[in-house]
């Protein structure tokens, strides 16, 4: 069964065929609030909440591209998390948020670099502004296109662009400063 | 001259920086794609600031991806039991009130209390018939209505009393206004002459026998003289009460002992009639009271401790949310 007719079901209230629309995209929700929130919990809560917030309000999809509706569910789920972190902060343990992918060719040293360097990178996410951090997770991270971008966000591409360009430009800053990018290149900046 | 070098060269390093982005993702149209391309060959900043950019997307794009430790599928949501159960428990306990409230008010009209109850429809001041019922609640022992009557109570005053299951077990039931309590009488067979109506009072013979408004019950084309009677209350009580209740268009007949089986009076019972009833038969009542009184006690408990616990989940589910 393709999406249409997964989602058809579902909105005729057939949760298997909801929960098989779940499976396709977990993964990809799950990403992007991990990469919105740094912290598993809180990133599996959001993602949680997202699908049950996207199964309470299928019978609203009217079309268009399911990946940047439940994206942008998704995005608002962080952004409610974040306020509940905010205001009841919890110290997170776990500072190992994905599992080594099983690279036979990686030593232990490059492990450990690439560790640090991707927790560096998920610190400077944390830097960016909501409607920053959104952009640049799902262009860059997720791979989707402005325009894909542009529906999970509910605005113009121009807008994308901008705060694209925005959170790019202060990453880049960021990473520069970490000098998790060649150090010349903050020289001659 | 060089300032004004300087600040449009300024200008074109930062329009060219807010594109560098767009650049990056070959999003720009070509006019800008060109310009771009063209003072990024003049610029070495600008250059170095596009690596940097380049750098920078490259970091996020290899950043490894992130795998959730579990499914978000949805698992049905299990009806909680308050959703179903409570509804059916608030009407069950308004429908339990409701009866409680009918059982009061059967209670309250008396419709099951014992004793005599006058038949409205044939009330004897209505009719003009002196009535004499009076019955202590509960008893069996009762008298029946009459009318006044100027029989010399003090001569032998002689009734005659037939009743029509053709038993000799005939009794009547005499009222006296004349003392307090309640005046009996009673055939007493005389061998070989008339049965005589002997009245009684508290166990004993009255002398003086007042205002007797006590009479024979006979059927009208009925009359057979030579019955008698017996002075047993108990059995009185059920031959006139049966009479009374089922010979609807008998007469009520008096027969004074001067005459021959002369009618002095003859009242239609149809018209007269009342109804006796035994003891207070409403235990069920009381039982059904009791009972719906635990039964909304317990409805009601159990709606309450149901809505607090929906109240309480939802201030959770709330708080969670």
């Amino acid at each position: 069964m393709d999406d249409i007719e997964l989602i058809r079901a579902s909105q005729n209230g057939d949760l298997d065929s909801f929960n098989e629309l779940v499976r396709r995209y977990q993964k990809m929700a799950y990403g992007v609030a991990f990469r919105m929130l740094g912290d598993t919990q809180a990133a599996e809560d959001a993602t949680q909440e997202a699908f049950f917030s996207a199964w309470r309000n299928i019978r609203r999809f009217r079309g268009g591209s399911f990946k940047a509706w439940v994206l942008q569910i998704t995005a608002n789920a962080c952004r409610d998390q974040l306020r509940r972190l905010k205001r009841r902060p919890v110290v997170s343990l776990e500072s190992l948020p994905y599992d080594p992918p099983s690279m036979s060719t990686e030593s232990p040293e490059d492990y450990a670099v690439r560790k640090e360097m991707a927790e560096h990178v998920q610190t400077g996410l944390t830097t960016l502004s909501h409607e920053q951090r959104v952009a640049v997770v799902l262009c860059d991270i997720q791979g989707l296109s402005y325009e894909e971008v542009a529906e999970a966000m509910g605005c113009s591409l121009g807008t994308v662009k901008s705060r694209l360009n925005r959170g790019r430009t202060h990453l880049r800053d960021y990473f520069v400063k970490m000098e998790l990018i060649s150090i010349e290149l903050r020289h001659n900046k | 001259m060089w300032r004004a070098f300087r600040r449009s060269k300024k200008d074109r390093c930062s329009g060219t920086r807010g594109a560098l982005s767009g650049y990056v993702d070959g999003r720009l149209n070509p006019e800008e794609e060109a310009r771009i391309e063209e003072h990024l060959n003049t610029c070495r900043g600008c250059r170095e600031d596009l690596e940097s950019l380049r750098a920078t997307v490259a970091l996020l794009r290899h950043l490894p991806e992130v795998m959730p430790s579990r499914s978000f599928a949805l698992a049905p949501v299990k009806s909680l039991p308050w959703r179903t159960v409570l509804p059916g428990l608030r009407f069950a306990t308004a429908a339990a009130v409701l009866l409680l409230a009918a059982a009061f008010a059967v209670d309250w009209s008396g419709a099951f209390e014992g004793g005599i109850v006058f038949n409205p429809r044939y009330d004897s001041d209505a009719l003009g018939i002196w009535g004499a019922g009076t019955s202590e609640e509960g008893d069996s022992y009762w008298v029946v209505a009459g009318v006044e009557n100027n029989i010399d109570v003090v001569s032998q005053t002689r009734v005659e009393l037939v009743v029509p299951d053709g038993t000799d077990n005939v009794s009547v039931a005499v009222d006296s206004v004349a003392g307090d309590g309640v005046v009996y009488g009673a055939m007493k067979s005389v061998p070989g002459g008339v049965p005589q109506l002997v009245l009684t009072k508290d166990g004993n013979e009255v002398g003086t026998w007042g205002e007797v408004k006590a009479y024979s019950m006979v059927s009208a084309s009925d009359v057979e003289p030579d019955r008698y009677a017996t002075n047993d209350t108990e059995t009185m009580g059920s031959i006139l009460y049966a009479i009374m209740k089922e010979q609807d268009g008998a007469y009520l007949n008096m027969v004074p002992a001067s005459s021959d089986n002369n009618l002095l009076y003859s009242f239609n019972l149809g018209e007269a009639k009342r109804e006796v009833k035994p003891a207070d038969n409403d235990d069920w009542l009381l039982a059904l009271e009791y009972g719906l009184i635990a039964l909304v006690a317990f409805l009601g408990s159990a709606t309450a401790a149901l809505w607090l616990r929906q109240r309480r989940a939802r201030a959770a589910e709330a708080n969670k949310g």
